[in-house]
């Protein structure tokens, strides 16, 4: 047994926090809240040129290739800030679509631009009336007179405004589901900014737009739903990473707090209905990080429960994050409803977050399914 | 990071061992007892396999092997502990609270002579030790009892009452601590004794709490010790207890005890599998499904924090986490009380009558969780350790405390 982080793993956490305090600092990032788009190139272009959209890509692709573990420390360091979740989406998320769906012929093409950042890759799966998981999607990839059209709409797609391409899942004629890489700036493709409690979600309409054959991955006629369910686990770890890395942030944000901010007399941190937001917040922190750190253990030891753990974790994490937040909010008070303090940013992920690659209810009937109940 | 606790060959070659022992030498009547509310005849023989364990080094197999201790490194104490586990039973194999915090306090705190003379009973099984803590006037206050010991000659005179202490069966050790000094130099007034067997004065009453726990108030009338019975010297008792609360907060150096949250989660699934009613399995239901799994994320939480806190404490750098573990356990076994209840129905509370759920077994998880959820420090002291150790409102948090 051995819980320490190895010293690569201590490297890389390192390297990369000291580029995100360079060109990702708090002052930019609340800036950034209620922008269109959390797409800014300067933070960008920073990350590209340290390799860092590529740390699950394999290197044959021009990926880094980090390991599950190793990639997941990049995640943590991303939700201290949080990067908005188009960076973790096109760095954690789509890589695995393509990996899981995609010919090789796609995976040598595409791979290495959303290594070296040229294309920002958003997911787009949930509809009105479709989940990640569960109700069949209405979006439609057709052909008609030779030409592929993809028409339907598409909810609550991370970030579309600042992404260059979306993989949006359409059914087939012959029933089954496609996974279409979408150039956003085609012809009849619109893309919409939702107003809500979360940021950056988006609506992505598409009036049949045309696409070729090579943008269909894995190929035409191909069912991509078995590889779409693999891509969605093994993002799973990396999303709980980025969770905890924003829960963390919550935390020590109140207990800063809670021994600077001085109510009748001394810190509020000696009130014990304080105390007892913060310790509440640590709890679910915790249980968040060492469900995520076993995770990837099992996972990377190909553990016969893992898939089982998969599940557990994100129905885990989407919990814990929001509570987290929530607790940091009634340590704060009224400053960290202030949206320049810091806090709201997190809070607006973690609402954001909850249902990103499938609900918790979801996941958790999956939980009872794959331990044989 | 590495979740799985590897055996060497060695290991491996000593569980065959310790099984094979056990196989010889456990009698059949101890395997699956009681801890609490044990028939004396049984509790006789849970003794008699500790002092067996005794012998061999293997009822406290980390502690040094000059005091009657295994000298094992804690890897191979989990091989003794899990193949206990198999039989259903715990290390030590009886209540024996006393014996595992206070040979702690002992081991760190103790002069030579002291340890010489008061661990080799404890770790050979000899005694069996009670913890003598909590007064009437004095419960998570702890700093505040009010038991007072006076220096007679070459002796300590120690009055005072306990209560909540201890198990059925009696006791042959004790250990507790009395004011010794000014009461107004709080902390600074106390002094860790260990009373021996036979002690005149001693005593105690029976008393019978919530789920069927067997406690007794113990009465200290002008007892007499030698002053070796003083433990890390005069005035110096609350950094003592500073050290067996460490433990009795969370950190154990065995993981075993986080097992028990999902023994009765499994015991709960599986009457909900095996009952059916209206044709549909309980655990059919979606309501009930959600609930169960909701239970099994909390329990795989506990199983994951005491393997980290199993590190931590390996590593001495535990801080917060057990009493983290502990505040989440005895909050989570409430909880699952409430759901019994709820998933099993009436049934799911009795222990008897034709159809209990369980054949009794969640009726006695449910009895005991209220209980469980005072002892060894309650769910707001748990609270207020963590705030402390993580240093909430103040500069900075505090360390743990020290540990041999
Ligand atoms: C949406 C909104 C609308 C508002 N509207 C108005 C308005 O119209 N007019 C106006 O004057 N103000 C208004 N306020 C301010 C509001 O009244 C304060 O935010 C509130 O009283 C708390 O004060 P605080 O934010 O300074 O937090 P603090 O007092 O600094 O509290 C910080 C933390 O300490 C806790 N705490 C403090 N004292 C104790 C104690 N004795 N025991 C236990 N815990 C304690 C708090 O509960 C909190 O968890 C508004 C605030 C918000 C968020
Ligand atoms: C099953 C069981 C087994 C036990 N075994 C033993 C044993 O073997 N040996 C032994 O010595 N004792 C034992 N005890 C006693 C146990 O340690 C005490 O019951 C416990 O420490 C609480 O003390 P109390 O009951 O006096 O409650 P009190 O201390 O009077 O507490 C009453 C309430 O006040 C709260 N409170 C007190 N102080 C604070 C604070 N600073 N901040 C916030 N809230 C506070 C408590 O949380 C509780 O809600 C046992 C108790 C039980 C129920």
């Amino acid at each position: 047994m051995n819980l320490d982080f190895t010293q690569e793993q201590d490297e890389i956490r390192d390297g990369i926090r000291k580029l995100l305090r360079g060109i990702a600092d708090d002052a930019l990032l609340i800036g950034l809240q209620g922008k269109e788009t959390g797409y800014l190139p300067a933070i960008w272009g920073g990350l590209s040129e340290g390799g860092w959209h590529g740390v699950v890509i394999p290197e044959e692709f021009g990926g880094f290739g980090l390991g599950l573990g190793d990639s997941c420390v990049v995640f943590e360091e991303y939700g201290a800030g949080p990067l908005p979740h188009l960076y973790f989406t096109c760095a954690g998320v789509s890589p695995y679509f393509l990996m899981e769906a995609g010919t090789d012929a796609q995976k040598q093409r595409l791979l290495p631009s959303l290594a070296d950042g040229t294309m920002r890759v958003t997911v787009a799966a949930a509809e009105v009336e479709a989940s990640w998981t569960g109700a069949p999607v209405k979006t439609r990839l057709e052909e008609h007179d030779g030409r592929l059209l993809l028409s339907g709409e598409k909810m609550y797609v991370p970030d579309a405004l600042g992404a260059t391409h979306a993989l949006v899942t359409a059914k087939t004629a012959s029933g089954g589901t496609a996974l279409v890489m979408v150039d956003l700036a085609a012809a009849g493709c619109a893309r919409e900014l939702l107003r809500s409690f979360s940021c950056w979600e988006t609506r992505l309409a598409f009036d049949g737009v045309e696409v070729s054959a090579d943008d269909v991955i894995g190929g035409i006629g191909a069912d991509a739903a078995p590889a779409i369910a693999r891509a969605i686990s093994r993002a799973i770890p990396g999303l709980a990473a980025y969770q905890v890395g924003s829960s963390q942030s919550a935390y020590t944000l109140a207990l800063e707090h809670s021994r600077t901010r001085i109510q009748f007399g001394q810190p509020v941190g000696r009130f014990q209905r304080v105390q007892d937001h913060i310790v509440e917040l640590i709890n679910h922190l915790d249980s968040a990080r060492w469900l995520t750190y076993e995770t990837i253990w099992q996972i990377e030891q190909d553990k016969a429960g893992s898939q089982t753990a998969i599940h557990t974790l994100k129905a885990l994490v989407a919990d814990s994050h929001w509570e987290a937040c929530n607790a940091s909010h009634e340590v704060h008070a009224g400053i960290g409803a202030d949206m320049q303090y810091g806090l709201a940013k997190h809070t607006h992920l973690s609402h954001t977050l909850f249902h990103f690659l499938g609900s918790p209810s979801w996941h958790r009937d999956r939980v009872a399914v794959t331990l044989g109940w | 990071m590495d979740f799985e606790i590897r055996y060497t060959a060695d290991q491996a070659n000593f569980r065959k061992e310790v099984a094979a022992w056990l196989g010889d030498n456990c009698p059949p009547e101890v395997i699956n007892s009681e801890w609490i509310h044990t028939p004396p005849a049984i509790y006789e023989r849970q003794r008699e396999l500790g002092r067996k364990l005794g012998a061999k080094g293997w009822l406290y197999p980390v502690a040094p092997t000059e005091y009657g201790g295994g000298g094992l490194d804690t890897d191979s104490a989990r091989v003794i502990i899990e193949e206990l586990g198999k039989l259903g039973l715990n290390l030590p194999p009886y209540y024996d609270s006393g014996g595992v915090l206070g040979s702690m306090a002992i081991l760190v705190w103790g002069t030579e002579e002291q340890k010489q003379k008061f661990l080799p009973p404890i770790y050979k099984g000899e005694v069996r030790t009670w913890q003598l803590l909590t007064e009437p006037s004095a419960g998570s206050d702890l700093a505040g009892v009010s038991t007072s010991a006076v220096r007679d000659g070459d002796e300590y005179v120690i009055t005072g009452q306990k209560i909540y202490i201890g198990s059925d069966n009696g006791a042959e050790g004790f250990w507790t601590i009395a004011r010794t000094g000014d009461p107004k130099d709080r902390h600074k007034n106390l002094s860790w004794f260990w009373i021996g067997k036979g002690t005149p004065g001693l005593s105690w009453q029976p008393m019978r709490l919530l789920g069927d726990q067997d406690k007794n108030t113990v009465f200290l009338d002008d007892v007499r010790v030698p002053a070796i019975a003083l433990v890390g010297g005069e005035n110096n008792g609350w950094k003592v207890a500073s050290t067996h609360l460490e433990l009795e907060h969370g950190f154990r150096t065995d993981i075993g005890s986080t097992l028990n949250e999902h023994k009765t989660l499994d015991r709960l699934i599986k009457h909900c599998q095996e009952t059916v009613i209206d044709g549909e399995r309980l655990i059919d239901r979606p309501g009930i499904r959600d609930q169960l799994v909701r239970l099994h994320t909390h329990a795989e939480v506990a199983r994951v924090w005491g393997m980290r806190n199993f590190w931590m404490a390996s590593q001495r750098k535990q801080s917060y986490e057990g009493s983290q573990s502990s505040y989440a356990s005895k909050t989570h076994r409430m909880a699952m009380t409430r759901l019994i209840a709820e998933l099993a129905g009436p049934a799911g509370m009795m222990r008897n009558g034709p159809a209990p759920a369980a054949e009794g077994e969640l009726a006695l998880v449910a009895e005991g969780a209220i209980g469980s959820s005072h002892g060894g420090g309650t769910v707001d002291i748990q609270r207020v350790v963590m705030s402390r150790r993580l240093g909430i409102g103040r500069a900075e948090g505090q360390s743990g405390a020290k540990l041999a």
